[in-house]
């Protein structure tokens, strides 16, 4: 820490040596103002402001890519919430989707909605980047709702997108 | 000008160090986040909470030991530099920055060591750690 001050110190007086104070405040002003309005770019992000197409009551929708399922799209609820009577398992396998409208890989979380008896509408299973049980957070064999609460029963799986897996 | 590009250098440095943040969350989000949840919440009674819990359990040698042995370290598919980095990350995520400041980082090195030593008693050993540290 006190090389890191001292560094910091040589640089505020060798710039205050060389440049008067208002033109170091541009300079810093323009970054500052540069760094805060970026993310005010028409971009989008976040669930909300995802760019997609297709139809969410069949498997080859993009965001089921990993899912192992019945749809809740087709079951009374939608992508992303549990048809009524039915409740989110707070436990979940994640895993990445690529979204061809905006040529993004996006972290989904499949969430299997609890409470009723199987939907049965809209089975799908795509498995890509699923593996063997052993691998239990990247397995989606698994019933979750035996993690729930109450070991309610499975009703059918939503699928949320919960980041941007643009990192490696 | 030589102390402007320097300044320059440091929010580069700060920007590279906002990167290895989000990559640490992307790994948190596609290993861990399933089981722990978004807000590393977990499940009463099935999936211990990182909340509070992973600062303060990892400010004693035992609990640090603990950290680095349970089976989401141990038997990650993450190498283990990046297993380090989501460590660190998540203290400082879910404990806070004042509480994660007093930890010392997990390092590559003592998340590779661990491997070869999971832990098989879990629970118990946390319910020993989290007595301890009260």
């Amino acid at each position: 820490m006190d090389q890191y001050d001292s560094l910091v110190e040589r640089l505020s007086r060798s710039l205050a040596k060389t440049a008067s104070r208002r033109s170091v405040l541009r300079r810093i002003g323009t970054i500052l103002l540069g760094a805060a309005t970026l993310p005010l770019l028409p971009v989008a992000r976040g669930q909300a402001g995802v760019k997609e197409q297709g139809d969410s009551t069949t498997c080859e929708y993009w965001r089921y890519c990993a899912i192992d399922g019945f749809l809740c799209a087709c079951c009374g609820g939608s992508v992303t919430s549990c048809p009524p009577g039915t409740e989110p398992a707070p436990i979940t396998w994640v895993g990445t989707c690529r979204n061809a409208t905006d040529a993004k890989e996006y972290i989904i979380s499949y969430n299997d909605c609890c409470g009723k008896s199987s939907c049965g509408r809209c089975l799908c299973n795509r498995n890509e980047g699923d593996r063997p049980l052993y691998r239990p957070n990247l397995a989606n064999d698994y019933n979750w709702c035996v993690g729930s609460k109450s070991n309610i029963p499975y009703h059918c799986t939503v699928s949320r997108i919960v980041g941007v897996a643009d990192k490696k | 000008m030589r102390a402007l590009v320097l300044i320059v250098a440091l929010f580069a440095s700060a920007a590279a160090q906002a990167d290895d943040a989000r990559l640490a969350r992307q790994n948190y989000q596609l290993q861990c986040m399933g089981c722990h949840g978004e807000a590393g919440a977990g499940l009463e009674g099935r999936v211990p909470s990182l909340r509070g819990t992973l600062a303060k359990i990892s400010s004693a040698p035992q609990g640090r030991d603990y950290v680095l042995r349970v089976p989401g370290v141990t038997q990650s598919m993450l190498s283990a530099a990046e297993v380090a980095a989501v460590l660190n990350w998540a203290l400082y995520e879910f404990s806070g920055t004042d509480a994660a400041r007093r930890i010392k980082p997990f390092t590559a090195a003592e998340v590779a060591q661990s491997r070869s030593r999971p832990l098989v008693e879990v629970g118990p050993v946390r319910a020993q750690v989290l007595r301890e540290t009260e």
